[in-house]
């Protein structure tokens, strides 16, 4: 492995050792051990778990990587990879609790849909939460920083309300293909990608 | 002068020679749907299209079958037509629900030759009586209901037209119906009845008994006085319900699944070990992440997701008396996502659902269901070889190769199972039955058979007379 990688790697398992990013990925764990639970029906009546099961996972995935994207520049450029590695890795361990859900329910939806979408609408929400973060950097409105996280999924569900397709929607984009989610977010990730590595040969948040 | 004449002459045997060639090659497209245009609501009913020098194309028949309370329901049904030159006949059999509006469009060459449609008014449940007679106000005297008079050549030879039918009557003053038209109407439920200079005709000395009752399928056929119209619906089978309490017998259920305490359980251990595989860190802790992803997907993914998203069931249904049976498959189906389910068969749906079937080599039934839905679709009925006989003293013997178990006659007594060529054992008295197959038992006559092939029902009926 190179020099590159062997540092990325170490980052990354550092990063889901010790810190709070292995709590808050427990905690996504139970919340939706929780609700499959809840949600799994008694025998002989319709198993609709996955509808609440996939919506909750969008969600608290879209809500962990716009948190955390907001924090990317403020970490070195292997501190701000390791995160952005762990954070994928936290969303993909979710992922096998939404399947157990889509076996008992057989929706309509096919079950590669979420491990499709995951990994581009992580990097997209990533990238997005970095802008945001850097919008209040700029504007040095850090009180704000909290509510920006879930006022940013409240507003992409509007968003998507108004124009009528599902772009930045986590929740209709949990429950059905939706080619112009994956569209926007690869688009999302791909600039948060160019202006990381711009960002990386002038030298990352040099002075 | 006499020139003028002779112009004018000219002039008009050429125009009535075009006018006669025009009309020779005009386009004609008939649909007829019943016997002579007197379909039964709730029944199979034959069709019959002609046409002449159209192209090839298809007839749609769009049946609404909603209420105000449901809105619509259509249940469309398409009908392949072969044209060309000439004329060209087609028959088959339609299924008609109890319709709020039926409209048909026979289209051929991309264009639209003709259309049609009946009233609300029109959709009559009551079966029909035909009679081939030259003097038919004979026998529609003594009958109350729908009378239709036709020839002998208009019956056709399968069992499903005479779904809607009662009674064939004919008297041997007009031209004799086909033994294979008679013998598919009785298979299907029908009475035929064959009245006085027809009992002396030697040409039905073969098949017709001398005198009394003979059973074939579900019908059978009578000579003597004609019965009336009392003892005619006292005769019928009603076949409908029959197949109703035997569709109500569905094997096919929606997948248990585990129960939520054991999901819950395996969960919460997926979650633990996922977060211990966090924190053992390093490529130790990756790769255990990775066996533990890995694992639960596959888990997940293979344990608990039922075999097929659409779960199917085909059984059928054999009424019989004598040597032939008249037989209804039903397809059991049921979806768990949401969308369309088909068979490749023409059927019709045992509850008021929208759908399409297609008629022809092609033939397929589709409905759209919503998600962890059931319907039963039912073929049309078909004439078949009996499995389950009854003989006069009441005894039930197997047909060709069946094994029938389950065996019971109604009122009477029970046997485990009925083999051919293997002598039958002591009888018992009959299990007391429970649900479908204890209403479907009470629908039975006293005195009829019947018994278990796997997941079909044979029923045999009692050979006298039934009224």
């Amino acid at each position: 492995m190179s020099a590159h990688g062997s540092r990325l790697a170490e980052a990354v398992s550092e990063r889901l050792r010790v810190g709070e990013l292995p709590q808050v990925g427990f905690l996504l764990l139970a919340a939706l051990v929780v609700a499959l639970g809840l949600a799994w029906p008694s025998v002989g009546n319709p198993n609709e778990a996955w509808y609440a099961v996939a919506q909750l996972r969008s969600v608290l995935i879209a809500l962990l990587a716009l948190g955390y994207g907001m924090g990317l520049a403020a970490a070195g450029p292997t501190g701000a990879a390791g995160t952005a590695v762990g954070v994928l890795v936290v969303a993909l361990s979710l992922l096998p609790l939404e399947l157990v859900a889509h076996a008992g329910s057989v929706p309509a939806t096919p079950a590669w849909w979420a491990w499709a979408a995951t990994p581009v609408a992580v990097g997209g929400q990533l990238a997005l939460g970095a802008g945001l973060g850097g919008l209040i950097r700029l504007l040095r409105l850090w009180v704000v920083a909290p509510l920006l996280v879930p006022a940013a999924v409240v507003g992409a569900v509007a968003l998507d309300l108004r124009l009528g397709i599902t772009l930045f929607n986590p929740l209709t984009a949990a429950l059905q293909v939706a080619p112009g989610f994956l569209a926007t977010h690869a688009a999302l990730a791909a600039i948060g990608l160019a202006v990381a590595f711009v960002a990386v040969r002038r030298g990352w948040g040099a002075p | 002068m006499r020139r003028a004449t002779l112009w004018v002459a000219l002039t008009v045997a050429l125009w009535s020679s075009g006018f006669a060639a025009a009309q020779a090659s005009a386009r004609l497209a008939q649909v007829e749907l019943g016997f002579l245009g007197q379909p039964v609501a709730g029944a199979w009913n034959p069709v019959r299209v002609t046409v002449r020098d159209v192209g090839s194309g298809h007839l749609t028949l769009v049946v609404d079958q909603g209420s105000l309370r449901e809105g619509e329901l259509p249940w469309s049904t398409v009908l392949p037509i072969v044209g060309g030159a000439g004329v060209r006949v087609l028959e088959a059999d339609v299924y008609l629900p109890a319709w709020r509006s039926l409209v048909w469009t026979l289209e051929a060459g991309g264009e639209l030759i003709a259309s049609g449609a009946l009233p609300r008014d029109a959709a009559d449940r009551r079966p029909v009586d035909l009679v081939v007679s030259a003097r038919p106000g004979d026998v529609a005297g003594r009958l109350e209901g729908r009378v239709i008079d036709l020839a002998a050549a208009e019956l056709p030879t399968r069992a499903a037209a005479y779904d809607g039918v009662r009674s064939i009557w004919f008297d041997g003053s007009s031209a004799a119906p086909s033994p294979a038209a008679l013998t598919a109407a009785a298979v299907a439920g029908v009475t035929v009845v064959a009245f006085d200079a027809a009992r002396d005709d030697p040409a039905w000395e073969r098949v017709l008994p001398l005198d009394g009752w003979t059973g074939i399928g579900a019908g059978g056929w009578w000579t003597g006085p004609g019965p009336s119209g009392a003892e005619l619906q006292a005769a019928r089978i009603d076949l409908h319900a029959w197949l109703a309490a035997f569709a109500a017998a569905s094997g096919v259920a929606a997948p248990a699944g585990p129960p939520a305490g054991r999901v819950a359980t395996l969960a919460s251990l997926y979650a633990l070990l996922v977060f211990v595989a966090w924190r053992v860190g390093g490529a130790p802790g990756m790769a255990t992440w990775l066996v533990v992803v890995g694992g639960g997907t596959l888990l997940a993914s293979s344990a608990w997701r039922p075999s097929a998203a659409t779960l199917t069931e085909t059984r059928s249904l054999y009424v019989a008396a004598g040597e032939l049976a008249v037989r209804q498959s039903a397809h059991d189906l049921f979806t768990l996502p949401a969308g369309s389910v088909a068979v490749e068969r023409v059927a019709r749906p045992t509850g008021a659902v929208a759908g399409r079937t297609v008629l022809g080599p092609a033939a397929s039934t589709t409905l759209r269901l919503d998600r962890w839905r059931g319907a039963t679709l039912v073929e049309a009925p078909a004439a078949t070889a009996a499995r389950l006989g009854l003989d006069a003293d009441g005894r039930s013997w197997a047909v060709g190769g069946a094994v029938l178990t389950d065996v019971r006659v109604v009122g009477g007594a029970a046997w485990d199972r009925l083999e051919p060529g293997v002598a039958l054992a002591g009888p018992h008295d009959p299990e007391p039955l429970t649900g479908a197959a204890a209403a479907f038992e009470a629908l039975l006559p006293a005195g009829a058979a019947w018994a278990r092939a796997g997941r079909d029902w044979h029923v045999a009926l009692p050979p006298g007379v039934r009224w």
